[in-house]
């Protein structure tokens, strides 16, 4: 009976998932369309940043929160300690799974003030996906991934801007949102998951994704390529530039150097 | 606007910014007659440059610097390369140390913690050192100066250098001494240059002067004959072992430090010395303080990069 009962409500809630989603996802009226503007990231020489804008046209009466996540990276952290009167790096820690950006919007502000009221996104998703190891208990970890996200937030690498997706009222037909992020000029080349989520009274009721390339061209490619993969031709290709350079600006001086 | 993208730090920065730290910087080692390093390398890691890369970038862009000095000082007949190459044999050996010892570190995540201990402790005695010396000097205390060095230096080590074994003479230098010494001497410098990221001319010429002896107008050029291929040396090393050189970041540095260093020595002979020097030491020892505060005050987030600051 009560197998029964679950069944049949699952079913119930399933088609009228669908119907709020998949009707007007699948109506030719109001279909989404998610897209982002630039879909391809280029750092060059004079790499400064780039804004990316992402706009969506979603169903009637949903709220949506927009995300870009990084693909899952592990780093391995030091955590600072006072030995004596110094702050030393003193213990590692190992984070996995965690992603190398994330930055999210919202329509609703209430859907990304308080991480820990929703886990499908936010950085409360974020707490749930981002593995540490070789700590125990979870005070400790509640503290580590407050510290690893205000540690990305520093670096530009993770943020959320509540109520930040602007666009034509919720009550249209078809209300075509919009938002913008900047990529810091940190952001590591890769493929970046861009994500639109639909949520009514704060449960996620459908999502949607494309995605934006960040790749280095120009001379930041051939240098990067070249210290990484030729590190000791790359060095030797350095002390040659400087001596050159050294040498021309010396005989434009004429002068003495200093040392 | 103005930024440019350095592909090894991974981050853009202003190119004003650099050339202005490489003219301001340059300006004051050709002002002074010390090396830069020891300024620029903590110059950039305020700048935002991740400390490891900030130290292997400096050392590349001072292999221009003292390429240029080398080459004037060469004209001169200020060279002796006798001894210079002893002390480079420490030097390369003791380059070739440090950047396995940075490595290791790194892999302990407390690299930068030693970088910055050693520049605290270095520009500490430098700064400190020079303060205190030149203001004896403005008070014309020259020759109670001389009698308080000649006396203060330790006994064992005359015992130490006179016992050496296979003594030569080195005629530039005017010195007859054991090869072993400046080869020892060249690779503790070498050592703690590959650490901090410099030339190790701010420490090789005092090591010069007063442990060997050497006459000045020669220890200027042989200075930056050892700093020169010590840099040559560490770059490559940091090149190939921790990948650390930023090309990009050394050749704009380098532009502005070289020019600064040109301008700052031709002001430099119409200032006088000992104002210059105690406005030197005021700066180094700024920069001490500055290291050692961030190093005793809490930190506003505990987790760091391994191999970060």
């Amino acid at each position: 009976m009560n197998v029964g009962w679950r069944c049949c409500s699952s079913i119930v809630l399933f088609l009228a998932l669908q119907w709020m989603v998949g009707l007007q996802w699948g109506a030719a009226a109001c279909s989404v369309n998610l897209e982002v503007v630039p879909d391809t990231v280029g750092i060059g020489t004079f790499f400064q940043g780039q804004e990316v804008t992402v706009s969506a046209t979603v169903p009637q009466g949903v709220e949506a929160v927009v995300e870009i996540l990084g693909g899952s990276v592990s780093e391995r952290l030091m955590r600072k300690e006072r030995w004596g009167p110094l702050w030393l790096n003193r213990e590692e820690v190992e984070v996995e799974d965690a992603p190398s950006l994330y930055l999210a919007a919202s329509t609703d502000p209430a859907l990304l003030h308080n991480p820990s009221d929703f886990r499908e996104w936010g950085y409360g998703a974020m707490a749930e996906r981002i593995k540490f190891h070789g700590q125990g208990g979870d005070e400790i970890r509640r503290r580590l991934v407050s510290e690893f996200i205000s540690l990305k937030k520093t670096q530009g690498l993770y943020n959320v801007f509540p109520g930040q997706v602007a666009g034509s009222a919720l009550e249209d037909e078809c209300p075509r949102l919009r938002t913008s992020f900047f990529l810091r000029s940190n952001v590591k080349p890769g493929s970046y998951e861009v994500r639109l989520l639909l949520t009514q009274n704060g449960e996620l009721i459908g999502q949607t994704g494309t995605s934006v390339e960040v790749r280095l061209e120009g001379l930041p490619a051939l240098l990067r390529s070249l210290a990484q993969n030729h590190p000791l031709l790359y060095g030797v290709l350095a002390v040659v530039l400087a001596m050159l350079a050294g040498f021309l600006i010396g005989h434009i001086f004429k002068g003495r150097g200093a040392h | 606007m103005w930024g440019i993208y350095l592909p090894v730090a991974g981050a853009d920065t202003s190119i004003l910014l650099l050339l202005g730290l490489g003219v301001g910087v340059g300006f004051l080692s050709g002002l002074f007659g010390v090396g830069g390093g020891f300024l620029m390398t903590p110059a950039l890691i305020m700048a935002g440059i991740p400390p490891t890369v900030a130290a292997a970038s400096d050392s590349n862009q001072i292999v221009a610097a003292s390429t240029s000095g080398t080459y004037a000082h060469y004209r001169m007949g200020n060279v002796d390369f006798k001894m210079g190459g002893f002390l480079l044999l420490g030097g390369v050996l003791g380059g070739s140390l440090g950047v396995q010892i940075i490595k290791l570190l790194r892999m302990m995540g407390n690299a930068d913690i030693v970088i910055k201990l050693t520049y605290v402790l270095m520009l500490g005695w430098i700064g400190s050192y020079m303060f205190v010396e030149s203001l004896q000097s403005m008070r014309r205390k020259a020759d109670a100066e001389t009698k308080r060095q000649e006396g203060a230096r330790p006994g064992f080590y005359r015992r130490l250098v006179q016992r050496l074994p296979w003594k030569m003479k080195f005629e530039k230098c005017g010195v007859k001494v054991s090869p072993i010494l400046p080869t020892a001497l060249g690779g503790l410098v070498g050592v703690l240059a590959a650490i901090m990221g410099v030339g190790g001319g701010f420490i090789m010429v005092p090591v010069m002067v007063y442990l060997l002896r050497m006459p000045m107008h020669v220890v200027v050029g042989t200075s930056l004959f050892q700093v020169l291929f010590t840099c040559i040396n560490i770059t490559i090393m940091q090149a190939v072992a921790n990948q650390t050189v930023d090309l990009v970041l050394a050749l704009v540095l380098l532009l502005g430090s070289s020019v600064g260093a040109q301008l700052g020595a031709r002001l430099s002979h119409r200032m006088k010395a000992d104002q210059l020097k105690v406005f030197l030491a005021s700066i180094v020892l700024v920069v001490m303080l500055q290291m050692l505060i961030s190093l005793l005050l809490p930190p506003k987030i505990l987790l760091v990069p391994k191999g970060g600051h």
